[in-house]
């Protein structure tokens, strides 16, 4: 079996630190690639999804919004509109709880919202429960889905 | 070149005099040749004769005089009569402040009152020699003979707004009126014009129109900096929303990661400080969501419904009772409140006065909170929410509905101080008002309505 990823996009370093805190506490079967902001994120993506074969693409990507150079919505959309890419599980998890946020992620179809909470300890389960969801109990779509 | 009314006799009258001639011919002739006759029957005598023809003659005359004087007399007063009422008519025409004049149907001037000398500036002397065309602006110098044919084609009367130009070369606008005008048989023979001078309206008008454009661009001008005010209001909120909430949990994040990695070389003064941080974050973070929730309340659109306040109360009270299910508070809610509001906003409205009274009758032993309606003097909803906690003093009421204002200190009762700030702007959104009574130890009643009308 090889070894599963999952994307963080998250340009707060101490967010970044605390996340990757959270996930290494909980033993989990696989590594976290980190992208500091938008464009990173794509670039990395669109390199897994167009090489065949090649490294598969991530569990999961925990995205932030509120991120230099290209936004998290715009992330989300390109996402979506990439052929390999249009059911890739994308959960947004950020700060923000304005509900332009929350409607503009759901209509690029998020696959989850999460805001983050300022206690510690609320944060560091919100994000092991999402990532432990999508690694243990998620069934992938097909590869051949795919528009 | 006046105006006196011509007083011509019209074909009828000539009708009805020739009749009353050939009438009296008629009666006058038989007379004469029938009452010789009726003389000669009745008298044999010569002499006798020569009397009554005498007496006949005579009396013939005197009724002709009679009839001569009569008719003379009513003639002569409804000549004077009809000069008279002429002459009135003419003074008001002449000193008249519009312009009137009567062109023939040459378009020559043919009358010219004062008000025309005074509006345009040549006399009635100068008039008789003046060519229209030079009352008349560049661009129309066909208009009188324009309005000549139409007068001519019948119409009998023409009424437009046009333009005048005066001696000294000023535009005037005027409020045109045509007439015909024609002599004794009903032949037309001219037009009479009356010129009223609309400048001032028009100037008055136009700058209404002016004042209307400026008020709607400086309408304009003010909604586009509301809007831009909005705007900025809504991109700070959300940068309060994202950027001091990631400040926040990082501090709270590595102070619990300092306590439980590093919590061997440090002191229990030590973890106590950190302890302290983390509490202090745990408050901010309330604090910004308290924030954001007031702003929200003033910028979030409303949608006015009816609402089971009843129901919303009990929902909010089982809320409450699910958090702290350790505690024993009777909450008695009204039956059938209802209330014309935006539902959600109504229930931000319930969750933070019943939260409130939930909140300050924590130290009372029997705790009561009462949620109900009363109603005004006028008959309009005034709801209240009551409680018997930790109450307030009265002078300090003014104090309670603005943001971040205390009556406790928060290890007595936590909180931010937001809560009935939110109550207040929810309540003045929808036009009513809010207000609150309250003694120290013995409870607070805080009572609010949702309509201009009441309270």
């Amino acid at each position: 079996m090889t070894t599963r990823t999952i994307l963080l996009v998250e340009d707060n370093a101490d967010d970044e630190a605390l996340a990757l805190r959270a996930l290494r506490r909980d033993g989990l079967d696989a590594c976290v690639e980190v992208a500091r902001d938008g464009a990173e994120a794509l670039e990395w993506l669109n390199a897994r999804a167009d090489a065949t074969p090649g490294p598969s693409l991530p569990v999961v990507v925990l995205l932030d919004l509120k991120l230099p150079k290209v936004g998290g919505i715009e992330v989300l959309g390109a996402i979506r509109r990439h052929p390999q890419m249009a059911h890739l599980p994308v959960v947004v998890v950020t700060s923000s709880r304005e509900s332009r946020d929350l409607a503009a992620c759901y209509a690029e179809r998020a696959n989850g919202f999460v805001c983050k909470p300022v206690e510690f300890e609320a944060f560091s389960e919100a994000i092991r429960t999402v990532v432990r969801y999508w690694l243990e109990y998620n069934v992938p779509p097909p590869v051949s889905v795919g528009d | 070149m006046a105006f006196y009314s011509v007083n011509g006799t019209k074909r009828n009258d000539r009708l009805t005099a020739g009749w009353l001639a050939f009438g009296y011919l008629a009666v006058a002739c038989v007379w004469i040749l029938m009452s010789d006759r009726l003389v000669a029957m009745v008298a044999r005598d010569a002499d006798v004769q020569l009397a009554l023809q005498h007496v006949k003659g005579v009396g013939f005359v005197v009724v002709t005089a009679v009839f001569l004087y009569v008719l003379v007399l009513r003639e002569l007063r409804a000549r004077s009569a009809g000069e008279s009422a002429s002459r009135m008519l003419a003074t008001v025409l002449r000193n008249s402040s519009d312009a009137i004049s009567v062109l023939d149907l040459g378009g020559r001037i043919v009358a010219w009152n004062h008000g025309a000398e005074r509006m345009y500036g040549w006399t009635e002397k100068e008039a008789e020699e003046l060519e229209v065309r030079r009352l008349l602006p560049e661009e129309g110098q066909s208009e009188i003979e324009e309005l000549l044919a139409r007068i001519r084609g019948g119409e009998a009367l023409v009424t437009y707004p046009t333009r005048r130009r005066t001696r000294d070369g000023r535009l005037v606008d005027v409020w045109l009126t045509a007439t015909r005008v024609s002599d004794e048989t009903g032949q037309l023979t001219g037009v009479a014009l009356t010129e009223h001078d609309v400048t001032a309206e028009l100037a008055a008008s136009r700058e209404v129109v002016r004042l209307n454009a400026e008020l709607e661009e400086r309408v304009r001008l003010r909604t586009r900096q509301l809007e831009t005010a909005n705007a900025e209001l809504e991109s700070f909120s959300y940068s309060v929303s994202h950027d001091l909430r990631a400040p926040l949990r990082a501090i709270d994040g590595f102070s619990r990661a300092l306590l439980e990695d590093c919590a061997g070389q440090l002191s229990s003064t030590g973890q106590n400080y950190l302890e302290r941080v983390t509490r202090a974050c745990g408050r901010m973070g309330q604090l910004i969501d308290d924030l954001l929730e007031l702003s929200r309340t003033t910028r979030a659109p409303m949608s006015v419904a009816t609402v089971d306040l009843s129901r919303v109360a009990e929902q909010v009270a089982s809320d409450l009772r699910a958090t702290e299910p350790g505690r024993e508070v009777e909450i008695r809610v009204a039956k059938d409140l209802s209330a014309r509001a935006d539902p959600v906003l109504l229930r931000a409205v319930m969750q933070n006065l019943v939260g409130n009274a939930w909140k300050f009758t924590s130290q009372k032993s029997v705790a009561v909170i009462e949620v109900g309606m009363e109603c005004d003097q006028e008959g309009q909803p005034v709801y209240f929410v009551r409680d018997n906690g930790a109450g307030f003093d009265m002078q300090f009421a003014g104090k309670l509905f603005g943001p971040f204002q205390r009556l406790h200190s928060e290890s007595e009762f936590p909180g931010t101080g937001i809560g009935l700030a939110t109550v207040a702007r929810i309540v003045g959104r929808h036009g009513g008002r809010v207000w609150a009574e309250g003694r120290p130890g013995e409870g607070a009643t805080i009572r609010f309505t949702l309509s201009p009308e009441a309270g």
